[in-house]
C-alpha cells in the first residue's frame, strides 16, 4: 500500500514536473516569441528613424548645395573684380627761372580716381584693366596734352575717365618654358622702384627710369626659372606704337607723309637669390619718333618724324633686404637720340630730336642714373611707419619714355638733379598719408622733351625753368 | 673685445634672419596656397587652434607662425597683387 502511495507520489510528481516542464517551456517559447516581436518592432522603428535621419540629412545637404549654386551662379556671372585706389593729395610749388624769376603757387589740390579690374577667365587666360580719373580741384580744363597717348589720365586734367590699362594675359605653354602673351594696353606705368614710394608693390613691367605712361602692344614672356634654377627668370620680348597715324574717317589712306613710331624691346628679368630681389637689363629702340609740335595757328599740322631713339637701362632692387626692413634700388639708363635731319616749326625756332638744326644728323648720347631706399619702423602704436630717400640725376641729353610719369614734375627726366625725401604715415591697411619734398635742380633745358637741342641754363632764358621745390601731403587709399 | 662680442651678436642675429624659413617656403612646406582665402579668412584661422592644426600650422615656432600669416595675409586672394607682363 505505502508502495502504492509512494509509487503514485512518484508517479504524481513525475506527471508534476512534466507538466511544469511543460509549463514553463511554453512560457520560455512565449517569451522568446514576444522577444523576437519586440526586436522585429525596434529594428522596423529604427530603419524607420534611419531613413527619416537620412531624408532629412538628404534635405539639408539639397538646400546647402542650392545656396552654394546661388552662391556660385553669383560669383560666375560677377565676371570683374573690383579695388578701388583713391588719391587726394595738395602741392606746393615754388618755380625758378634761369634769369633768376620766381614764381609759386602753394596751394594746388588735386584728385586722383583709379578702378582696377581683374577678371581670371579660363586657367590660361586673366584680364587686367584700370581706368582713371585725375583732375585739380575745380577745375574742369582738359589737360592740353590730353591727346598725348601716354599722357591720358597721367595728369590732371577735367573729369574725363581714361583707359590707363586693359590688358590680357595669356599662357600659351605651360611646362618647362612656358611663354604668355600680353595683349592690349600694358602695364608699363608705375614701374620699379616707384613701389616703395606708393607704398605698393611692383605695378610695371619695366624700369620707371626709362619708361612711365600708358602704352598699346604685345608681350611674349618666356620663363627661364625652370630651365636655369634662376629665381624669377624671365626674357620678355615687346612691341608697340608710340603713335599710330590718325586717318580719320578712312582707315586706309594717305598718312600725312608721318610713319608710325614703332617700339621694340627686349627685357631680362631675374631674382639674385635674395628673397625680395629684383634685377633687370633691357634694351629698347623707338623708330620715327615724331615732334608732336601743335599746329599753326591757321591749324596746319607741324607734325614730323624727327628720328630714331634707343634706351639701354639696368637696374636692381631688394624688397626688405635680409629681414632688416631696408629696401634699396639702383637704376642706370643711356640714351641714344638718332635725329634724321628734319626739325618742326614751333614759332620761331625748328625742333628736331634733341637739335635746334634743320639737317643734324649727329648722334646724342645721354645718360641718367636713380638711387634710392626705404626704411620701415617697427613701432605698432605708430603702424610701423617709413622713410625714403631717392635721387637722380640725368646728363645733357638724357631722353626717356617717362611723359607719362604719374609726378607732375617728372623728376626722372630731369637733365640735372633732383632729390626727394618723403615719410609714409599708415593709417590702417589700406590707407596712408605720405608727406615729401622735391629738389629740383635742372642744368639744361628742355628735361622730359624730345625736341630742341637742351643748352646750359643761363640768365638769357627767362622761360626755362632753373629750379623746382615741391612739397605735398596726400591721403591714398587702396582697396 | 667688446667691439667683437657687439659684432659676433650682430652677425649672429642677421645670420638667423637671413636662413629662417620664409613664409613663402613655409607655406609650400605645408601646401597652402594663399591666393586660396582673403585676408580676413587667412587671419581667422591663425586665431583657430583647430583649424591650425588641421593645416599643420601648430607644430611651427612662434616666429615661423608669425612668417607664414604674414606671406599669407600679403598673397591672399585680395591682397595687393604685384602687375607685370606676364605675372
Amino acid at each position: 500500500m505505502k508502495k502504492t502511495i509512494i509509487l503514485s507520489a512518484l508517479a504524481a510528481l513525475v506527471v508534476s514536473s512534466h507538466a511544469a516542464d511543460t509549463s514553463v517551456q511554453a512560457q520560455i517559447d512565449e517569451l522568446k516569441s514576444k522577444i523576437e516581436a519586440l526586436q522585429k518592432a525596434q529594428n522596423e522603428q529604427m530603419s524607420k528613424q534611419a531613413v527619416q535621419v537620412s531624408k532629412t540629412e538628404t534635405t539639408r545637404v539639397d538646400e546647402l548645395e542650392d545656396r552654394i549654386d546661388k552662391v556660385e551662379t553669383a560669383s560666375m556671372v560677377n565676371k570683374i573684380n573690383w579695388g578701388v585706389d583713391f588719391r587726394t593729395r595738395v602741392d606746393s610749388f615754388k618755380r625758378t627761372a634761369a634769369d633768376g624769376t620766381q614764381s609759386s603757387n602753394n596751394d594746388v589740390w588735386s584728385n586722383r580716381l583709379r578702378l582696377n579690374m581683374s577678371s581670371v577667365i579660363t586657367d590660361d587666360m586673366k584680364f587686367t584693366g584700370r581706368v582713371v580719373m585725375y583732375k585739380n580741384w575745380a577745375d574742369s580744363y582738359a589737360y592740353p596734352y590730353s591727346g598725348m597717348d601716354p599722357m591720358q589720365g597721367r595728369r590732371p586734367s577735367d573729369s574725363s575717365i581714361f583707359v590707363d590699362r586693359a590688358y590680357v594675359d595669356w599662357t600659351v605653354l605651360k611646362g618647362q618654358v612656358p611663354l604668355a602673351l600680353t595683349i592690349g594696353r600694358q602695364p608699363s606705368s608705375d614701374g620699379p622702384s616707384h613701389q616703395f614710394k606708393d607704398n605698393t608693390v611692383r605695378k610695371s613691367t619695366y624700369s620707371a627710369l626709362s619708361f612711365d605712361g600708358g602704352a598699346d602692344g604685345v608681350v611674349a614672356t618666356v620663363g627661364l626659372s625652370k630651365i636655369t634654377s634662376i629665381p624669377d627668370m624671365a626674357l620678355r620680348l615687346g612691341y608697340g606704337k608710340g603713335y599710330q597715324q590718325n586717318t580719320g574717317a578712312s582707315y586706309v589712306g594717305a598718312s600725312g607723309g608721318i610713319a608710325d613710331t614703332k617700339v621694340v624691346g627686349a627685357f631680362l628679368d631675374a631674382g639674385l637669390g635674395i628673397a625680395g630681389s629684383l634685377a633687370q637689363i633691357s634694351a629698347v629702340k623707338a623708330t620715327n619718333v615724331v615732334s608732336n609740335t601743335p599746329p599753326t595757328t591757321l591749324g596746319v599740322s607741324t607734325n614730323a618724324n624727327i628720328g630714331d631713339v634707343s634706351l639701354y637701362t639696368a637696374m636692381v632692387e631688394f624688397t626688405n633686404l635680409a629681414n632688416s626692413n631696408l629696401d634699396l634700388f639702383a637704376h642706370y639708363a643711356m640714351s641714344v637720340s638718332s635725329p634724321n635731319g628734319v626739325t618742326s616749326a614751333y614759332g620761331p625756332y625748328n625742333m628736331g630730336l634733341l637739335t635746334n638744326t634743320i639737317g643734324d644728323t649727329a648722334e646724342k648720347k645721354g645718360h641718367a642714373y636713380w638711387v634710392g631706399g626705404r626704411y620701415t619702423f617697427e613701432n605698432t602704436m605708430l603702424n610701423n611707419p617709413r622713410v625714403g630717400l631717392e635721387y637722380n640725376h640725368g646728363s645733357q641729353n638724357w631722353f626717356s619714355f617717362t611723359q607719362g610719369s604719374n609726378d607732375v614734375t617728372n623728376k626722372l627726366a630731369t637733365r640735372g638733379n633732383a632729390t626727394e625725401a618723403y615719410y609714409i604715415q599708415p593709417i590702417n591697411r589700406y590707407a596712408y598719408l605720405r608727406a615729401g619734398a622735391q629738389i629740383i635742380n635742372y642744368d639744361y633745358s628742355g628735361s622730359g622733351m624730345q625736341i630742341g637741342a637742351p643748352t646750359v641754363m643761363a640768365a638769357g632764358m627767362p622761360t626755362e625753368l632753373n629750379k623746382l621745390t615741391n612739397y605735398y601731403l596726400l591721403f591714398n587709399v587702396s582697396y | 673685445m667688446k667691439s667683437a662680442l657687439i659684432t659676433l651678436c650682430s652677425l649672429m642675429v642677421l645670420s638667423t634672419s637671413v636662413f629662417a624659413a620664409s613664409g613663402k617656403d613655409l607655406a609650400k612646406t605645408l601646401k597652402l596656397d594663399a591666393s586660396s582665402k582673403a585676408i580676413k579668412q587667412w587671419e581667422k584661422v591663425f586665431e583657430k587652434p583647430d583649424k591650425m592644426a588641421s593645416m599643420g600650422i601648430d607644430k611651427l615656432s612662434d616666429g615661423d607662425q608669425n612668417a607664414l600669416k604674414g606671406y599669407l595675409t600679403s598673397h591672399a586672394a585680395d591682397s595687393d597683387h604685384p602687375e607685370a607682363a606676364g605675372l
